[in-house]
C-alpha cells in the first residue's frame, strides 16, 4: 500500500512534539542529547509498525488532546494511558491501527502513566538537523509543527501484538537506583539521608529537568560549581531543590551533582503529584 | 598542560577527570588534550569539557571503568599545545544598536566607550566550554577592569552574534534567544552551521581575538558567505 497521511493537531496536547533518536554525540558542542523522554515505549510504537525503533513520532505529554487524520495508513499508541478513541471508538494501545479517509483521534488525561507515544508506519517527510527532526537547534524552531505533519506511508508487517505495561497507580511510591555524584561529599551525613526521603513530582517538571519537592525541606545552600558537564540522569543540588535532569537538560551546570540515575526515564511517565525516592545502588529492597 | 587530580565515576557509564577548581589557562590546555586523545578511541562515545573536568563516557558493553581508566593513565600526551588548536579572529560591531550595554557597562567601570572596546579587543581569549545552549562558547579571561555583573533582569530576546560580558567571561550568542550577559557588540559572522559538515564554529581550546569594524562592513560581512577555518 503506497499512500499519505497528514496529522494536524486539532485541540489541546500544547506539549506534544516530535521526537526520534535525539542528537547522541554533540554534547561538547552545546547540544543536549534529546530523544524520546520514555525511549522504550517510542521503540515499542515503532517496532510494532516493523520500522526502525528510532523513526520519527509524537511524544504527546499528560493530555492526548484532538487530532486530525486524513488519507490512509497505519498508527500505533504507546505508552501513557489516555483512554484514546477513533472517530469515538476505543483504541487498543500497544497494537496497529488503520487509518482511511478523515478521521479523529482523541485522548483524554492519562490515567496511568504521563507521556503517550503517537507512531505511523512510512516515511516522516520533516526537516532534520544533525540527524534529528527534534527543537532544541536552530533551523528548527517549533515543537511540533503548527500545520501539518505528511508521512509517506507503508503497510507494516504485522508482529503480534504487545502487552500494554502497567505504570505506576499515582499513589504508588516510585522508587530509582541512584548512584552517589561528583559532588556527593558536600553533603553532611544528614542530607546524605535525606536524599533518600520520599518526594513529589513538581507541575514545574518538563523534559530538562524533573523538578522534586522534598517532604522535609532541603535547608543547606551548597556553593556553586563552576561550569560542569552533566548527563541525563544528573540529580542537581539546587536552592529550589533537587532537579533530575532530563533528554533536553543543558549540557553543563553550575550546581552540585549529587546524585546519578542511570534509569532515570521511569521519572518520565510520573504524573505531577507522584511520589518517587532515590533507592542506593546496591540496595535490593524495593 | 597539567594533568587532572582525580579520576571518579560519574554512574555505570562515564568517569570524570578532575583538576583543580579553578579557571586556569594550564588546566584549560590540559583538559583540551586529554579531550583530543580519547575522543577518537572506538570505545569512547562522548568527551565533555568543564572548565576544569572532563566527561568521558564510554559504552560498558565494550569496555569496563577499569578499561577506560588504565587507557587514561597510558596516555602519552604531548605537553605543547596542539597545532589543532585555531585561532579565530572576529569582527564585531560596537556599541550603537548592536552594543546596547556598551554605555552603561563604561559608565559602571568608571572608563570611555572606546577604551572598554579597547581593552576587549587588545586580549586573546581561550574557548573553556561551550554549553549553556548549542553553539555557545565560554571565553576567558576578561582583563581584570571589564570584569561585570550579568543583567539584573536578562533580555527575552538577544540577536544571534551579540557579544557579551558576565564575570571575566566573554561570549557570543549563536542564535537568537533569551540572554543575561551586557551586551557590547555584534558579529556579522555565522557561529553555528546547521547543515555544514561541522556544527559549531568554536571548540574547546580554541583561541579568539575580537577585532572593531563600521556599520557598513558589518552589513558587507552578514551578506558573504564564509568559510570556516579548517581542523
Amino acid at each position: 500500500m503506497a499512500g499519505t497521511l497528514v496529522i494536524s493537531r486539532s485541540k489541546g496536547a500544547t506539549g506534544a512534539r516530535l521526537v526520534d533518536g535525539g542528537r547522541p554525540g554533540y554534547l561538547h558542542q552545546g547540544v543536549a542529547r534529546g530523544g524520546a523522554a520514555d525511549p522504550v515505549a517510542a521503540a515499542k510504537a515503532n517496532k510494532l509498525l516493523g520500522q526502525h525503533p528510532m523513526t520519527p513520532c509524537i511524544e504527546i505529554p499528560l493530555h492526548g488532546g484532538s487530532w486530525s487524520l486524513s488519507g490512509d495508513g497505519w498508527l500505533v499508541l504507546t505508552g501513557a494511558d489516555m483512554q484514546w478513541s477513533l472517530d469515538g471508538v476505543q483504541l487498543d494501545r500497544y497494537t496497529p491501527i488503520r487509518v482511511t479517509g478523515s478521521q479523529s483521534l482523541r485522548g483524554t488525561f492519562a490515567k496511568s502513566g504521563c507521556r503517550a507515544y503517537l507512531a505511523v508506519a512510512g516515511q516522516w517527510l520533516l526537516p532534520t538537523v544533525l540527524g534529528s527532526v527534534e527543537i532544541g537547534v536552530p533551523g528548527i524552531t517549533t515543537s511540533f509543527p503548527a500545520g501539518e505533519i505528511r508521512i509517506e506511508c507503508t503497510s507494516p508487517d504485522m508482529p503480534p501484538e504487545a502487552l500494554s505495561p502497567s505504570y505506576p497507580n499515582r499513589e504508588d511510591m516510585v522508587s530509582l537506583t541512584a548512584h552517589p555524584g561528583p559532588e556527593w561529599n558536600w553533603l553532611d551525613d544528614r542530607e546524605k539521608s535525606q536524599l533518600y526521603t520520599p518526594y513529589t513530582v513538581h507541575p514545574d517538571s518538563n523534559r530538562q529537568g524533573i523538578r522534586l519537592q522534598a517532604d522535609s525541606r532541603l535547608d543547606r545552600r551548597l556553593p556553586e560549581l563552576l561550569s560542569s558537564p552533566v548527563l541525563p540522569g544528573t540529580v542537581q543540588w539546587t536552592p529550589s531543590g533537587l532537579i533530575l535532569l532530563g533528554p533536553d537538560a543543558q549540557t553543563v551546570g553550575g550546581y552540585p551533582r549529587v546524585l546519578f540515575v542511570p534509569k532515570w526515564t521511569a521519572a518520565y511517565q510520573l504524573l505531577p503529584g507522584a511520589r518517587m525516592r532515590f533507592k542506593p545502588y546496591g540496595d535490593s529492597s524495593s | 598542560m597539567r594533568r587532572p587530580r582525580q579520576i571518579r565515576p560519574f554512574g555505570p557509564s562515564a568517569l570524570l577527570l578532575e583538576w583543580e577548581q579553578t579557571i586556569n589557562l594550564e588546566i584549560s590546555n590540559g583538559v583540551t588534550a586529554y579531550r583530543r586523545a580519547l575522543e577518537g578511541l572506538p570505545v569512547i562515545q562522548e568527551c565533555v569539557p568543564g572548565y576544569a573536568s572532563l566527561l568521558v563516557v564510554y559504552d560498558p558493553v565494550e569496555i569496563s571503568e577499569h578499561g577506560v581508566k588504565e587507557i587514561i593513565f597510558d596516555l602519552s600526551l604531548d605537553s605543547t599545545p596542539s597545532n589543532d588548536a585555531i585561532h579565530h579572529r572576529i569582527p564585531v560591531a560596537y556599541g550603537g544598536i548592536h552594543g546596547p550595554d556598551l554605555i552603561q557597562v563604561a559608565q559602571d567601570k568608571g572608563l570611555n566607550p572606546q577604551k572598554i572596546i579597547d581593552l576587549h579587543c587588545a586580549q586573546r581569549y581561550t574557548v573553556y566550554i561551550l554549553g549553556y545552549r548549542p553553539g555557545f562558547a565560554f571565553m576567558g579571561s576578561l582583563p581584570p577592569r571589564l570584569e561585570i555583573g550579568r543583567k539584573k533582569r536578562p533580555r527575552t530576546r538577544v540577536p544571534a552574534g551579540s557579544v557579551g560580558l558576565a564575570g571575566r567571561q566573554t561570549g557570543i550568542y549563536p542564535s537568537d534567544g533569551p540572554g543575561g550577559w551586557q551586551l557590547i557588540g555584534r558579529t556579522p559572522v555565522s557561529l553555528i552551521d546547521s547543515e555544514g559538515q561541522t556544527f559549531a564554529r568554536f571548540a574547546a581550546g580554541d583561541r579568539v581575538s575580537f577585532y572593531p569594524i563600521g556599520t557598513e562592513q558589518f552589513q558587507q560581512l552578514a551578506k558573504q558567505d564564509e568559510t570556516w577555518p579548517v581542523r
